[in-house]
């Protein structure tokens, strides 16, 4: 089949499986969440009533129409702020995710394709850092190097990959018999030609789902690590005005209270993605047998 | 040495290469770093005068002034004999340290993990005996945003509302400083409660996931088709049956999901002040405290390692399919 | 009065793609002490009529009309738990043991027990005796009744599931598959012994399978199932030396015989038939070597050609038949 056909062949695949998801209300409330940020994230000059740097002598002011959800310490407008924190937190969330799956799915396909012992190596460096409990490592390296939000995202992204690289790997051993058939038939095509643009692409699909779902992971440990105090005091991230807005969570609990809950509404939305994806591929978890 | 033992044997082998890899991979971060790593060991980054003299001192205890490849090993060694190095910020032993914090970090964690574990697992179960009932799809969402909330926010929260507003619980430590009740069992639950109810709330969701899959897929396989022919009640086919065989592949993640826990636990000591081990590493990172740091992770990761490696053992006792007998 | 007397059964599943026909307008009786074979290949409509006799469809199943009576009782009209105290104290089912039909971590021995309990009020100890007699019976060594199902060969597990299907002492069993993944000998021990049993204790059986040979070696009577509905139903003999339906006849010359003159063997071109939207006419026209326009249009009634001998076939009484069957003689 030519190129071309077999991009068709796959959208039209794609084409049915949206459908499907689409009727997965739970699906789509989180889809909807995704497209707003993100709307919000291209329209924050617009729609920010104020500059999120400016300070004010207004300082710790409870939410009111001037300030929706109040000011911090230093007399910024937090609503504004969040407002401008959405394309940050999407940004972190699509590059962090996004360098682990590239990772995932080279580094899982790879050794699973050619098998024995390279796979088996491969397989424990998965497990060996999947098990590591990595909040103790990322505070480790943010510490000791950078508290530079670029760095904290690949950061992340390393410390995600096995995550995807084991899915990965999963669905190459299983079509791996079957594209052997396939591809003694088919002469003179190389192993990894075949690698690349057969069997990666007919078992993207749960990797898919995972990747989604490390957008909210990925956003969540921003969060945390900036409210440990190791993030990037220059950006504004929501994980950032969490930081500031948590030192003075007595007196003004407004602070911490909408960022965190801007935070949870996002990585909730990209989770009920990560979800509906997965629930649209393995009907099994919809249906009974 | 009957197959068992040698299994036994074979994972605690293979353990220790991934104890070594841990040990070492530390060692090669201090070394990365821009700086001189003595200065970086007794006085964190950024921080300006330190006593010449002091330092040489220190680089000669630490043999810093070695080949990269001695000091290496002396590490190694070191490690692998308790020495997790110097905090020059509290004048102790980092392992001393750390020993004096489980205590706290272990009545949390193994509260609200133990909780967490059995109504996870029951709700994910029930879940599935409901399925696609509104129940079903209430723990479902449920879970879902469980699973979205940080950990600090949680914890932030019911701080706010049940601590600070409510004046149910104290907002933090392990007990109160001062009274005739300090250190009782009831202050200490008191203490306890906001917590344990935190890092729960943060730890549910991940069991209700993993039982839920595990004992749907188990629900599809024929032998459930037999025990409904035979007569058997849904629930009997369900808890009796169905749960049995989704608890082993329970099992086998327990043990990672402790690393998971831990994390959790982490913010949620910062939280509310509790005196563990999580609350440790807040404090080292605020005074860049370095040897502490990289005590704790590598104290952490050996636990983590050790629990799985527990775990894989106790897989192989329990599933009668495993041929170790 | 018929033991099981099934009439104009319909019943189907739903499916995303559609309504699937899975038995269409069956009909069938069985008197007492007697075996009946169901054969026809994966998809026609088998194994659901076995389940909706047990009362085990899944949950997007439905049975559209006729009627399922059962020693005078109409099963389709019992509640979900007269229906589960029925099952198993009067009818029964071997599913395929050598498949996943136990669970893993669970004493083979216990699975009988269980299965006694829940049907009969009887004390742990009176359970484990009827086990160890049903052991016996199906040919197993009492010891193994301590092991788990992974340390059993496949015959053995298919001894412990007709144990078990025998634990209540019902009237009437349906076999599914009982010898598919079996090894060829193994098969023919299986059988046997399955015999034996059902002479022994006069049980009243139903054998479903893809495979003819073991139907005619094990049963009375044969219907031949295709496309949800039965096409052909006899005495065993007959549909041997006198089969009137052109898909039991591609059936029988699709089993080569060791003995005998070595025939021709048929095969069927074409694709199992689609039971969501299905043609008007005979569901096997499409692939029949004799099909006329009639086939494809108009449902073939039920044609009889002896005392209990029918097929639904437009030419079932029509020499076109036989010579299919001739042809493949030379």
């Amino acid at each position: 089949m030519s190129d071309r056909g077999r991009l068709k062949a796959w959208i039209a695949r794609s084409g049915i499986l949206w459908r499907e998801y689409g009727k997965d209300k739970m699906a789509l409330f989180g889809l909807i969440i995704v497209i707003t940020a993100l709307a919000v994230a291209l329209a924050a000059p617009v729609i920010a009533p104020h500059n999120p740097w400016d300070y004010s002598a207004d300082a710790l002011a409870p939410p009111s129409l001037e300030n929706l959800f109040g000011t911090d310490s230093l007399g910024r407008d937090v609503f504004s702020r969040l407002v401008w924190g959405t394309g940050v937190s999407l940004t972190f969330g699509a590059v962090a995710a996004g360098l682990s799956g590239l990772l995932g799915i080279v580094l899982g396909a790879v050794p699973a394709y050619y098998g024995g012992r390279i796979d088996d190596l491969f397989s424990r460096i998965f497990e060996f850092v999947l098990i590591i409990p990595m909040i103790f490592l990322l505070i480790l390296v943010m510490a000791l190097f950078s508290s530079n939000i670029y760095f904290m995202m690949v950061v992340v992204g390393l410390t995600m990959w096995p995550w995807i690289a084991r899915i990965m790997r999963a669905q190459v051993l299983s079509l791996k018999s079957k594209a052997f058939v396939e591809a003694s038939l088919v002469s003179g095509a190389g192993g990894l030609r075949i690698l690349f643009r057969h069997i990666i692409p007919n078992g993207l699909y749960p990797v898919v789902a995972n990747i989604t779902l490390q957008i909210a992971f990925a956003i969540l440990t921003e969060a945390g690590l900036s409210f440990l105090g190791v993030g990037d005091p220059n950006q504004i991230s929501w994980g950032q005005v969490l930081y500031w807005g948590q030192l003075n969570i007595r007196t003004a609990w407004w602070n911490a209270f909408f960022p965190g809950l801007a935070i949870v509404v996002l990585a909730l939305g990209f989770t009920l993605v990560g979800d509906g994806i997965s629930n649209t591929l393995n009907p099994r978890l919809r249906e009974r047998a | 040495m009957t197959s068992l033992k040698r299994y036994v044997a074979r994972r605690t082998l293979e353990s220790i290469p991934l104890i070594l890899a841990v040990i070492i991979f530390n060692f090669l971060l201090i070394h990365m770093t821009p700086g001189d790593p003595a200065a970086l060991l007794v006085r964190g980054s950024g921080s300006a005068s330190v006593d010449p003299e002091f330092l040489k001192a220190v680089k000669a205890r630490y043999g810093l002034d070695r080949p990269l490849h001695e000091r290496l090993v002396a590490y190694v060694g070191n490690v692998l004999r308790g020495d997790l190095g110097y905090s020059f910020f509290r004048s102790k032993a980092v392992v001393d340290i750390i020993l004096e914090r489980v205590p706290a970090t272990l009545l949390l964690v193994l509260t609200s993990g133990f909780s967490a574990i059995i109504v996870g697992t029951l709700l994910g179960v029930v879940s599935v005996r409901k399925f696609g009932s509104k129940a079903d799809a209430a723990i479902q969402i449920t879970s879902s945003v469980m699973h979205s909330i940080p950990a600090f926010w949680t914890g932030l929260v019911l701080l706010l509302f049940f601590s600070f507003h409510l004046k149910l619980f104290p907002s933090s430590g392990i007990m109160s400083p001062v009274g005739e009740n300090r250190g009782s069992p009831l202050d200490v639950l008191q203490h306890l409660f906001l917590p344990f109810l935190s890092l729960f709330i943060s730890d549910v969701p991940i069991f209700i996931r993993t039982a839920r899959s595990s004992v749907l897929e188990v629900m599809n396989e024929d032998f459930v088709t037999t025990f409904r022919a035979v007569g058997l009640t849904e629930n009997r086919v369900l808890f009796k049956h169905a749960l049995k065989n989704a608890l082993l592949p329970t099992i086998t993640v327990a043990g990672m999901l402790l690393g998971f826990v831990l994390t959790g636990a982490v913010f949620t000591e910062t939280v509310f002040g509790w005196p563990g081990l999580g609350r440790t590493m807040y404090e080292a990172v605020i005074m860049r405290d370095y040897p502490l740091l990289m005590g704790m992770f590598i104290f952490t990761s050996i636990c983590v390692i050790v629990a799985v490696l527990i775990t894989d053992i106790l897989y192989v006792y329990v599933d009668p399919r495993v041929k170790y007998r | 009065m018929p033991l099981l007397d099934i009439k104009e059964l319909h019943m189907r599943y739903k499916t995303r793609g559609g309504w699937v026909r899975a038995v269409d307008n069956v009909s069938l009786e069985l008197e007492r002490g007697e075996s009946l074979g169901l054969v026809g290949e994966s998809g026609c409509g088998k194994t659901s009529l076995a389940f909706s006799i047990l009362g085990l469809l899944p949950p997007n199943g439905r049975i559209l009309k006729g009627s399922i009576t059962f020693d005078g009782i109409d099963l389709l009209s019992l509640s979900k738990e007269e229906a589960r105290k029925i099952r198993w104290n009067r009818f029964s089912m071997i599913f395929q043991g050598a498949m996943n039909a136990l669970d893993p971590v669970e004493k083979v021995g216990d699975h009988l027990i269980e299965a006694l309990r829940a049907n009969k009020n009887v004390s742990k100890e009176e359970a484990r005796s009827r086990a160890r007699e049903l052991f016996e019976l199906v040919g197993l060594p009492e010891r193994w009744m301590s092991s788990y199902p992974h340390e059993l060969s496949g015959g053995m597990k298919q001894r412990v599931v007709i144990g078990m299907s025998l634990v209540c002492n019902p009237d009437l069993v349906i076999a599914d598959e009982p010898t598919t993944a079996l090894d060829v000998i193994v098969q023919d021990q299986i059988l046997q012994e399955l015999l034996d049993i059902q002479r022994r204790l006069g049980l009243s059986m139903i054998v479903v399978s893809h495979d003819i040979s073991i139907i005619c070696e094990t049963c009375h009577n044969i219907a031949v199932m295709y496309g949800g509905t039965i096409v052909e139903s006899a005495d065993t003999a007959s549909i041997f030396k006198n089969p009137r339906n052109p898909y039991t006849i591609a059936l029988l010359r699709s089993y080569p015989s060791i003995r005998g003159r070595v025939k021709r063997l048929m095969s069927l071109p074409g694709a199992p038939p689609n039971l969501i939207d299905p043609i008007p006419g005979c569901p096997f026209a499409p692939r029949c070597p004799i099909a006329n326009r009639i086939c494809l249009t108009e449902q073939p009634p039920r044609i009889t050609v002896n005392n209990s001998h029918y097929s639904r076939c437009h030419f079932a009484l029509d020499s076109k038949v036989e010579d299919i069957a001739l042809e493949l003689e030379a």
